[in-house]
C-alpha cells in the first residue's frame, strides 16, 4: 500500500512538472508561431539528452537489446513501441482543433478520453500488473476528475465552438492512456525504465517530424525566431523526467490512477504558476481552486478505497 | 531507478543554473525556481518509494 501511494505520489510530481512544460513549451511556442514547432524542438532536446544518457549508461544499452530481442521473437509486438507517436497525435490534435474549439474544450475532452481510456486499458490488461476491472470507485473517480477539470477551465469557454470537432482531442487522450499502458511493456520487455523513454522519444520525434512537414506544406515554415534564453529550452529535459516516472510507476498502480494523479499534478502545478508568475488568462479564480480541490478528492478515493 | 534519479538530479542543476542566471520576477526566474521545487520534491518522493517498493 505504501509503495502505491508512493507511486501515486510520483506520479503527481511528474504532473506538477507536466505543467511547467506546458508553460516553457507554450512560451517557446510564442516565439516560434508555431506549436508543433515549440514541441518538435523539445522532443528533440529530449531525444539528444535521453542518447546521450544511453551512450554513458551500459545497463541501457543492455536494455535496449534486449527489447529488440524480444521484439524479435514476438514477446513484444511493434505496436507496443509506438507510446510515442501517441504523444505526437495530442501534440497534432492541440494544433489543428484547440484553436477552434477553445482550450477549455479542447481540455476537458482530453481528459475525459485519458480517464476513459485509463479506465477500458486497464480492463483489458494491456499495461503491465494485469488487469483491474471497472469499478463503482474507479468509474466515479474518472467522472468526477472529468467534472474537475470542466469546472477548473469553465471560465475560459467561448461561444461558438465546433463541438464535432471534439471528438480528435478526445482519441488523443485515450491515446495518452495507451502510451502510459504500451511505455510500461517496453520497459517490462528491455528490464530498464531509460530504454522504453528513449523509444518513445524516437518514435514521438519522427512523428512529429511527420506532423511539422505536413503544417509545413499547408500553412508554410513557421515566421517565428528562437529564443536567446536558456529557460525556454528546459521543456525536453522535464518531459523527460515526467515520461521516465510514468514508465516506472505505471505497473504498480495502472493507467487510470496514473492518469488521474498526473491530470491532479498538473492542474496543481498550473494554479501554482499562475499565482507565481499570471499569464495571458491573468489570475487563477475560485473555479481553479474548486477544480484543483476535486481533482485532488477524486485521486484520493481512488487510492484509499479501491483495491484492484 | 537510478537512472530516474540521475535525471531528477539534472533537472535541479538545470533549474538551478536558469535561477542562477535569471532576475528574481521574469517569468523565467519563477518557471526555474518552480522546477528546482518540483526536482527536490521529486528526489524525496522516488527516494521513498525505492524504500518502499523493496520492504514490500
Amino acid at each position: 500500500m505504501r509503495a502505491r501511494i508512493a507511486g501515486v505520489l510520483a506520479a503527481f510530481v511528474g504532473g506538477l512538472g507536466g505543467a511547467a512544460q506546458s508553460r516553457v513549451n507554450g512560451a517557446l511556442a510564442g516565439h516560434l508561431h508555431d506549436g508543433i514547432a515549440a514541441a518538435l524542438l523539445s522532443n528533440t532536446t529530449a531525444l539528444v539528452l535521453v542518447a546521450t544518457a544511453m551512450a554513458v549508461t551500459p545497463s541501457a544499452r543492455a536494455g535496449l537489446r534486449l527489447a529488440v530481442q524480444r521484439l524479435r521473437q514476438g514477446t513484444l509486438r511493434g505496436w507496443e513501441l509506438l507510446g510515442g507517436a501517441c504523444g505526437a497525435l495530442y501534440v497534432a490534435s492541440q494544433g489543428i482543433s484547440a484553436g477552434v474549439l477553445g482550450l477549455a474544450v479542447f481540455t476537458v475532452a482530453v481528459v475525459a478520453g485519458q480517464t476513459g481510456g485509463g479506465l477500458a486499458v486497464d480492463r483489458a490488461g494491456i499495461a503491465p500488473g494485469g488487469r483491474r476491472v471497472v469499478t463503482l470507485t474507479r468509474a466515479l473517480g474518472a467522472a468526477v476528475t472529468v467534472a474537475a477539470v470542466a469546472i477548473a477551465v469553465s471560465g475560459r469557454l467561448s461561444a461558438g465552438t465546433s463541438l464535432a470537432l471534439a471528438v480528435l482531442p478526445l482519441a488523443a487522450g485515450v491515446a495518452l492512456a495507451v502510451q502510459g499502458a504500451v511505455n510500461g511493456r517496453v520497459r517490462q520487455a528491455a528490464g530498464a525504465v531509460m530504454p522504453a523513454v528513449f523509444i518513445n522519444a524516437v518514435v514521438g520525434t519522427a512523428a512529429l517530424v511527420l506532423a511539422f512537414g505536413v503544417a509545413s506544406l499547408i500553412h508554410g515554415l513557421p515566421d517565428g525566431s528562437l529564443p536567446g534564453r536558456p529557460w525556454f529550452y528546459l521543456g525536453g529535459a522535464i518531459g523527460v523526467g515526467f515520461t521516465a516516472i510514468g514508465v516506472a510507476v505505471v505497473r504498480h498502480i495502472g493507467v487510470l490512477l496514473l492518469g488521474l494523479a498526473v491530470i491532479a499534478g498538473q492542474l496543481t502545478g498550473a494554479l501554482a504558476l499562475d499565482l507565481l508568475a499570471p499569464g495571458p488568462a491573468g489570475a487563477p479564480g475560485l473555479t481553479g481552486y474548486l477544480g484543483v480541490g476535486l481533482t485532488l478528492a477524486a485521486v484520493f478515493v481512488v487510492v484509499a478505497r479501491d483495491r484492484t | 531507478m537510478r537512472a530516474l534519479l540521475g535525471w531528477v538530479v539534472l533537472i535541479v542543476l538545470l533549474s538551478g543554473a536558469g535561477l542562477l542566471a535569471g532576475s528574481p520576477g521574469t517569468p523565467g526566474f519563477v518557471l526555474s525556481a518552480f522546477t528546482l521545487g518540483v526536482g527536490l520534491v521529486a528526489g524525496v518522493v522516488l527516494l521513498a518509494w525505492i524504500r518502499f517498493s523493496r520492504r514490500e
